[in-house]
């Protein structure tokens, strides 16, 4: 199973699970271990040349429209970015706010805008795939338009792999 | 020789200011040689009201034929149009555009959900549904495509044209903008086609 890491807006990664956490002290062990006990300077430079750990999926630039009055539904697009070496299939999104969550692809062709469900989204291996308008995005229905904030869980397979928080900016006047 | 020189210049002086009289052109819309009447139809406004016709006569439209539940292009497009009509009523603009959303998806989208849609896009918009029979009049008439998508459950989507078309106040599809629609785009162009016929 891959760690379950928590993208916010912007793309920021936080420890909401906890694993991205551990995962920062397993490496720090691991740089200070092949450095020896010669010092705190040594270790801080090793802790540089060894780097933060990269977590497997970041989630970045994320957007969900606000529901329209009456209209329990929504769309969501951001850009994911795979560091990884292998391809990851994303076949399912779940949210709390959402009965239902589907991955969509709009296309405009000769004037015609048409709309297809896609039964997974590949993310290439140490590449990305951006979800935006008038292309891929996600598709999020019977929705609760009360909803401040919106919580998205991708799924590989069945399994976890990456959490979104969004919270809707202000409205303007 | 003399008289030949004067004559010169005042025919470039002309020129000159026939062409600073010239309207420019629009930049993005394609403006029809001659108006099409927007063919016969009875169908029922946001409200629930009957509507023919005779409602696109008395003022400029700009129509988008979409649905409430597209969650990406329709949206987007109604936020462009109200995005533009606000700036041009920034620029003192008169009179203004109405906006005019055409339900491609009458099964779903009742007057109710129609009068929530366009309200959330501003004021004086007019939204458009009723009987898919009575849409195709509207549709066919103007040359609109759309086409529903059965996937066997609620959620099915529809194909659309993304086009908006100008109505002048005759009642007449007299421009139209295509492509991917920009703000810009039509604060620049409609002053330049909002003229009575």
């Amino acid at each position: 199973m891959m760690p379950v890491f928590t993208g916010a807006r912007g793309g920021s990664v936080t420890d909401g699970s906890g694993l991205v956490a551990e995962s920062i002290a397993a490496g720090v062990f691991g740089c200070l271990s092949r450095g020896g006990h010669k010092g705190f300077l040594a270790a801080l430079v090793l802790l540089a040349a060894c780097g933060a750990p990269q977590p497997p999926l970041v989630a970045s630039d994320v957007e969900i429209t606000r529901p329209i009055p009456g209209r329990p539904m929504s769309a969501g697009f951001f850009v994911l970015e795979n560091n990884t070496g292998t391809d990851i299939r994303i076949t399912g999104v779940t949210s709390p706010q959402f009965g239902v969550v589907e991955i969509h692809e709009t296309t405009i062709e000769d004037g015609v805008s048409r709309m297809r469900k896609l039964e997974a989204l590949v993310v290439p291996a140490q590449g990305s795939v951006t979800l935006e308008r008038g292309g891929k995005h996600l598709m999020l229905m019977r929705g609760e338009s009360t909803s401040a904030a919106v919580s998205l869980q991708l799924l590989s397979d069945g399994e976890p792999v990456l959490s979104i928080e969004y919270t809707y900016p202000e409205e303007s006047e | 020789m003399r008289n030949h020189f004067i004559a010169v210049v005042l025919a470039t002086s002309l020129a000159l200011a026939s062409c600073e009289r010239a309207p420019a052109p629009p930049r993005t819309a394609t403006v029809l040689p001659d108006p099409n009447p927007v063919p016969e139809f009875a169908l029922l406004d946001q409200h629930g009201s009957a509507i023919d016709e005779s409602v696109f006569r008395g003022q400029w439209d700009l129509v988008f034929f979409g649905f409430t539940h597209c969650p990406d292009v329709c949206p987007t497009t109604m936020q462009v149009l109200a995005a533009a009509k606000a700036e041009l009523a920034e620029q003192g603009q008169s009179p203004l555009p109405r906006i005019v959303l055409v339900s491609v998806d009458p099964e779903r989208d009742t007057p109710e959900i129609m009068s929530q849609y366009v309200d959330y896009f501003g004021e004086g918009n007019l939204g458009i549904t009723g009987t898919l029979e009575e849409i195709r009049k509207l549709t066919s008439g103007l040359g609109i495509y759309f086409q529903k998508q059965e996937t066997g459950d609620e959620f099915y989507s529809v194909d659309h044209f993304t086009a908006v078309l100008v109505i002048d106040p005759d009642g007449g599809f007299s421009a139209v903008f295509g492509g991917t629609h920009k703000a810009e785009n039509f604060v620049h162009d409609l002053p330049l086609l909002m003229v009575q016929p």
